[in-house]
């Protein structure tokens, strides 16, 4: 028995005296604010079998038939690491920096790729995106040539037209009637530290109060008790009136308004028989153009197949089926959202989203702030 | 006796596959965020996003725990005092949940607490709070009563075998005379003396350690948390909500803070609440030991009535979650002008099996599920009877402080959280092993850390209550060490060793926090993950649901399979807890 001790004793002391201490033993922390830091940040590359890794989340459009098809095309195997959602694709990137074990992300939006391009989680690409509508080459990190857009969307305030009848209640016309008794803890946010269209959404709340009173709000929405959940899910499914939510075990619907996308009531009408009660909230600069990129890992082991993948997500085999497989907008040239159902009847495109200098906003500062105001 | 060099090697390969990623991850927490682990309990209360979440981690925990003796002491006590037909089969019944996926039964009871569900009926909305739940809500202003209640039924559902697998064993072999010589005694004339002088001394140490159990399985619930309590975190679900970002230098330093900070207190509530069970079922076992010399099960007639119907209401209350999850896997909702209604149909099935809205089929999910739930009982098995019989030999040997501080060992993956096991892991697998980084059996580990314990539980009474004068007759007849383990030792605990390898096989299948956790380093699906996935997706499209149902269906059979297979070859006089 007491050679056990001594094992255990050994093995812990050896941890605690050797490993656990404050300095971090040989890591080096990485200065994102140093200006050569790309230049000199050089990640271990992995070994690899040739098989095409890829980083993302549940999107959806990446079904087994269609990696199969690009199996087939290419000859490269492909092997998905998935995470919950934008957050955590950016994680998972930054906890393995120093080695990278994955070729190519696919899913970090405009709110997250600036914090990845700081900290030189990505390079630059060799895929032909030509096809890819020229509007992209306009505004936040059009210039970048690690990212590649995908698909891209509004994020904004939805309603449940059932409540806001015109003559109780009347549709909202600013954020500020949100803070108003008739939508006193009726309106579900998805949390903008861990659900990507909540922070999409906090993001437009600096430009539509102009840096100003955001902090306010959200505080005043915090006292007339806003429902706060942690992703998008729980606030559209369970507390959400107007979504698809109702009919489903767990729904409360305590909620007549909530954060999603724009073009959700058009999803809501396409899976229900051109059926919604959902509406998208046109408010000027209050919705958010959220844009998802595909970009090679700084450090990737299978550039030629990660070249090739990105080449193929923008294709228009897959990328065209964008709206119906992934809920979201394609990027190619002409690409809209199908008529079938009232998808494009009940999906709304806002005339001013929010305009914002992503590359310069330091994000996570604001995320805090958020968080202070709706504790 | 097991000889010392291999009693080391085990609790040192145990306690090395334990404790290294908690060393791991501790590491990088505390060089992230700049604050000693010993400091880091203060940091809880600092935290905006963990205000009232210890509170209600603590009060969910202690309700369930009170719920489940509540319900569970009455089903123990009519199921040891009366003649029941087809006790084996009721007995596996209400010990059902203990081993079903804790996924499972989060769909089950979503179902049972539906609009249209069956307490509904009855006037209870635990979600939408109307009619005497909202009464209830506004008059004590706690917001989310249902939700609470929700969770606490769940839990009790959950634990409830725990209280009958201590309580009704020593109940049924207690001497009904001892209760009627005590009734000619002063100290004996009323219930109450009879409780306090009588069935108490023998009884509390079970009750305490089920309640501990309980405690300790409500404390670290995941899933029913995730999907039942939505507008609510434990402990639990705010590490696992923050732990992604987690343990890296420079990036969201609060998330490794709060990771930290819960894992901390995590440990020392669980750890406390855990020696303090592993010392309780040691007073049970001797207790046990005393009833049953004097007497082996006598039941005092035919139930009445009333214990008819406590009876009757535990098994439904026990399988109606069940049977609700296999109804709604055939049930689709359908929007046809605003109107919403459900149809029947198997689509749900259809599109489960292949995998149309998801990554994988239930085909495939089922498969890895099966070579993670094999490859764990592989390692477990041997590990877990190796550790139960170096505890039962420094038990024999007079060594009771080392014997207990290694059976408190044997628990320690229950006071880990998953987060912090799949942080360690997968910091640990980046520094040495970066290349079984997508490793697709990297998850079998925390299968191994979760069900080991389990095997030890089970294990560790079987080897107690074995006869040794066998094996010193067997060496008077010369056998060796290995002769002796066939022909004794493994024919002896041939029950408990099916028991403990089909709970083994069972906890692995519906494994999920930890798989979960280190799902996000792979290219697999198990069941569990499965289910979880198709109900995170979005909806809109009505064939996820039944799609997501249909897969627990798949893995409740199998679970419950494995489970009626292992109670065939349970011994009646198992006392074990598990």
């Amino acid at each position: 028995m007491r050679k056990i001790l001594i094992v255990c004793s050994i093995v812990l002391a050896g941890t605690l005296s050797g490993c656990l201490n404050p300095s971090g033993g040989d890591d080096i922390i990485f200065d994102p604010t140093a200006p050569d830091r790309c230049e000199s940040f050089t990640p271990a590359i992995r070994s690899s079998n040739d098989t095409l890794r890829i980083l993302t989340y549940d999107i959806y459009t990446l079904s087994d038939a269609v990696v199969s098809e690009f199996t087939n095309q290419s000859g490269y195997q492909v092997e998905f690491i998935r995470t919950d959602d934008a957050g955590g694709i950016l994680d998972q990137m930054m906890l393995t920096k120093d080695a990278p074990q994955v070729d190519l992300m696919i899913g970090l939006d405009n709110s997250y790729v600036g914090i990845a391009l700081k900290n030189c989680l990505l390079q630059s690409h060799q895929a032909n995106t030509s096809s890819i509508d020229a509007s992209f080459e306009q505004g936040n990190f059009a210039g970048e040539d690690s990212l590649v857009p995908f698909d891209h969307g509004y994020v904004c305030i939805n309603y449940d037209n059932q409540y806001v009848d015109g003559e109780n209640v009347s549709i909202p016309t600013s954020l500020e009637n949100f803070t108003e008794e008739v939508w006193k803890g009726k309106v579900a946010f998805p949390s903008a530290v861990t659900s990507s269209p909540g922070r999409a959404f906090m993001l437009a709340t600096t430009d539509y109060f102009e840096g100003d009173s955001e902090w306010d709000w959200w505080a005043a929405m915090k006292a007339n008790e806003a429902i706060f959940t942690s992703g998008w899910t729980e606030a559209y499914s369970v507390h959400y009136s107007g979504g698809y939510g109702q009919g489903y075990p767990g729904y409360i619907g305590d909620a007549h308004a909530t954060v999603s996308y724009c073009h959700s009531p058009g999803v809501e009408a396409y899976f229900g028989s051109n059926w919604t009660t959902s509406v998208a909230l046109d408010l000027p600069r209050a919705s958010f153009h959220q844009i998802e990129y595909t970009g090679i890992v700084n450090g990737a082991a299978n550039v030629d197949a990660a070249n090739a993948f990105i080449e193929y997500l923008i294709s228009e085999e897959v990328n065209r089926n964008m709206p119906t497989n992934n809920y979201m907008y394609g990027v190619l040239q002409g690409a809209d959202l199908p008529e079938t159902d009232g998808y494009r009847f009940h999906s709304l495109v806002p005339d001013e989203p929010a305009n914002l200098n992503l590359a310069e906003l330091d994000i996570e500062a604001l995320v805090s702030q958020w968080l202070d105001s709706t504790s | 006796m097991l000889s010392r060099v291999l009693r080391t090697l085990v609790i040192s390969t145990y306690a090395l596959m334990i404790l290294a990623p908690v060393v791991i991850a501790i590491d990088r927490l505390w060089a992230v965020t700049g604050v000693a682990p010993w400091q880091a309990f203060g940091l809880l209360g600092d935290l905006a996003v963990a205000d009232g979440v210890l509170l209600f981690t603590c009060l969910v925990s202690v309700t369930a725990s009170l719920l489940t003796l509540a319900l569970g002491l009455p089903l123990a006590i009519v199921l040891a005092k009366y003649e029941w037909k087809n006790i084996a089969l009721i007995r596996a019944i209400l010990v059902l949940p203990f081993v079903c996926p804790a996924i499972v039964a989060a769909m089950g009871f979503l179902v049972l607490f539906d609009a249209g569900g069956p307490l509904n009926y009855v006037g209870i909305d635990l979600y939408q709070q109307s009619g005497i739940i909202g009464t209830i809500s506004a008059t004590l202003g706690f917001a989310n009563i249902g939700h609470f209640i929700a969770l606490s039924l769940a839990l009790c559902w959950f634990n409830l075998s725990l209280v009958i697998r201590f309580i009704e064993p020593t109940l049924a072999n207690m001497n009904p005379d001892w209760e009627d010589q005590l009734k000619l005694l002063p100290q004996g004339k009323s219930l109450w003396q009879r409780i306090r002088h009588l069935y108490a001394p023998i009884l509390a140490p079970g009750i305490i350690a089920s309640a501990g159990l309980t405690f300790v399985f409500s404390f670290t619930s995941f899933a029913l948390v995730r999907w039942l309590a939505p507008s609510a975190d434990t402990l639990e679900t705010l590490m696992a909500d923050y732990g992604g970002s987690a343990g890296i230098y420079g990036y969201r330093i609060m998330s490794s803070e709060i990771v930290l900070a819960s894992s901390m207190v995590q440990i020392v509530i669980l750890g406390s609440a855990l020696w303090l069970v592993s010392h309780m079922q040691s007073l049970h076992q001797s207790r046990i030991a005393i009833v049953a010399e004097s007497f082996r099960r006598k039941q005092q007639g035919k139930a009445k009535l009333g214990h008819r119907a406590i009876l009757v209401c535990g098994v439904v209350f026990t399988v109606l979650p069940l049977l609700l999850t296999i109804i709604s896997s055939f049930k689709m909702r359908v929007v046809e002008n605003g109107q919403i209604s459900t149809e029947w149909t198997t689509q749900g099935w259809s599109i489960a099996w292949r995998g149309d809205l998801s990554y994988a089929g239930a085909g495939e999910a089922l498969g890895y599920s099966l070579v993670y739930a094999a490859l764990t009982l592989v390692i477990s098995m041997p590990l877990g009877w190796m550790m139960a019989a170096t505890i039962h030999s420094l038990e024999k040997e007079g060594k009771l402080v080392r014997a207990k501080i290694v059976d408190f060992i044997s628990f320690a993956p229950l006071i880990v959280s998953a987060v912090m096991a799949g942080l360690g892991i997968l910091l640990g697998i980046i520094m040495w092993f970066p290349e079984l980084f997508a490793w697709f059996l990297l998850p079998v580990w925390a299968h191994i850390m979760m069900v080991t314990p389990f095997v030890v539980r089970v294990m560790l009474p079987a080897l107690r209550s074995m006869d040794e004068r066998y094996i010193e007759q067997a060496k008077i007849l010369r056998l060796n060490q290995f002769q002796r383990f066939r022909l004794i030792t493994l024919p002896s605990l041939k029950g408990p060793v099916i028991v403990a390898s089909a709970l083994c096989l069972a906890f692995s299948l519906g494994e999920f926090g930890a798989t979960w956790v280190l799902a996000r380093t792979g290219d697999w699906t198990t069941l569990s993950v499965l289910v979880d996935d198709l109900m995170s997706r979005p909806n809109y499209f009505p064939g996820v649901r039944p799609a997501a149902m249909a897969s627990a269906t798949i893995l409740m059979s199998l679970t419950l399979a494995l489970f009626f297979i292992s109670e065939k070859f349970r011994d009646s006089k198992d006392t074990g807890g598990f």
